[in-house]
């Protein structure tokens, strides 16, 4: 993972798309493809949709959350699993892949990002004469 | 110009998930299977995958947090039987992606079952549950004769 953050810092030392504060995880995705585009679903539970960050620099696309604290103070932990900190993950878009357009959803804890292919690679109907 | 046979899945490239992360979520699930202190009954090889959670103990009350991303509040059902608390449901593949091309799949899905056995008594009748942006949060008031209650002790 820090070879991709190595890739995305700039020459004057700051990374392009800013790093999340803390520990963090890589979400789960599932990476599906429709006929003109591609959707990403990213569980990403227990994060406020106004801090999801999801941005594109460079041909790689960035998401980031950071992790909300729970409702009414930790108290005593008698278990934990939670894996603790936020979120990041990156993917890399290929030439075939459209940067504008890019749609971003959040619905119970699950990140849905769909991109659109680029014209050129989506597929035609050649008619034949 | 040359034509260059087109790999689609050369057009989205995920990182692999931090292998850090990886390794611990299988070490939380082996240390499930072996956890003795809450008598988890976590039925870990008949249910499809395990939510993660977090239990937490304040004065009045437990609060269980668990993990239960794309998930609908509909398809979970809790009970509270003999002092175990019960979170069964299933994870549904989403509509929109029926009939769609998997190029990779790390999420889990399907049903899950865990249950619970709380260090001391609760009121069942009071047990509140919400669930929101993928994570269900139970609360479980104690019993009266659970909470810390204050003794004075005279001294003689």
């Amino acid at each position: 993972m820090s070879e991709t953050r190595n890739a995305l810092i700039k020459h004057n030392g700051q990374p392009a798309v800013p790093p999340v504060e803390g520990p963090v995880s890589a979400p789960a995705a599932d990476v599906l493809e429709e006929h003109d585009g591609y959707v990403l679903m990213l569980d990403m539970p227990g994060v406020l949709r106004e801090e999801i960050s999801v941005a594109v620099a460079e041909g790689t696309l960035a998401v980031k959350a950071p992790l909300a604290r729970p409702r009414g103070g930790e108290g005593r932990i008698i278990h934990r699993e939670i894996i603790r900190g936020g979120y990041e993950r990156y993917f890399s878009l290929g030439e075939g892949i459209d940067r504008e357009g890019i749609d971003a959803r959040y619905e119970n804890g699950v990140l849905t990002v769909r991109l659109r292919k680029s014209e050129a690679v989506k597929p035609k109907q050649i008619t034949i004469r | 110009m040359s034509l260059v046979r087109w790999n689609p899945a050369r057009d989205l490239t995920a990182f692999p998930s931090d292998v850090l992360s990886m390794r611990k979520e299988i070490d939380r699930l082996f240390d499930n299977l072996f956890h003795g202190d809450l008598a988890d009954t976590t039925s870990a090889f008949t249910s499809a995958w395990v939510p993660a959670v977090d239990i937490a103990e304040h004065e009045g009350e437990f609060v269980v947090r668990m993990e239960l991303p794309g998930v609908k509040k509909d398809d979970v059902k809790i009970t509270m039987q003999e002092g175990v608390l019960s979170v069964k449901g299933e994870k549904k593949q989403e509509k929109e992606a029926k009939g769609l091309d998997y190029h990779r799949v790390e999420r889990s899905y399907g049903s899950f079952q865990r249950s619970f056995t709380l260090p001391t008594a609760v009121k069942a009748e009071n047990i509140d549950a919400s669930y929101r942006d993928g994570v269900l949060e139970i609360t479980l008031p104690k019993a009266e004769e659970a909470k810390p209650k204050q003794i004075d002790v005279k001294v003689k």
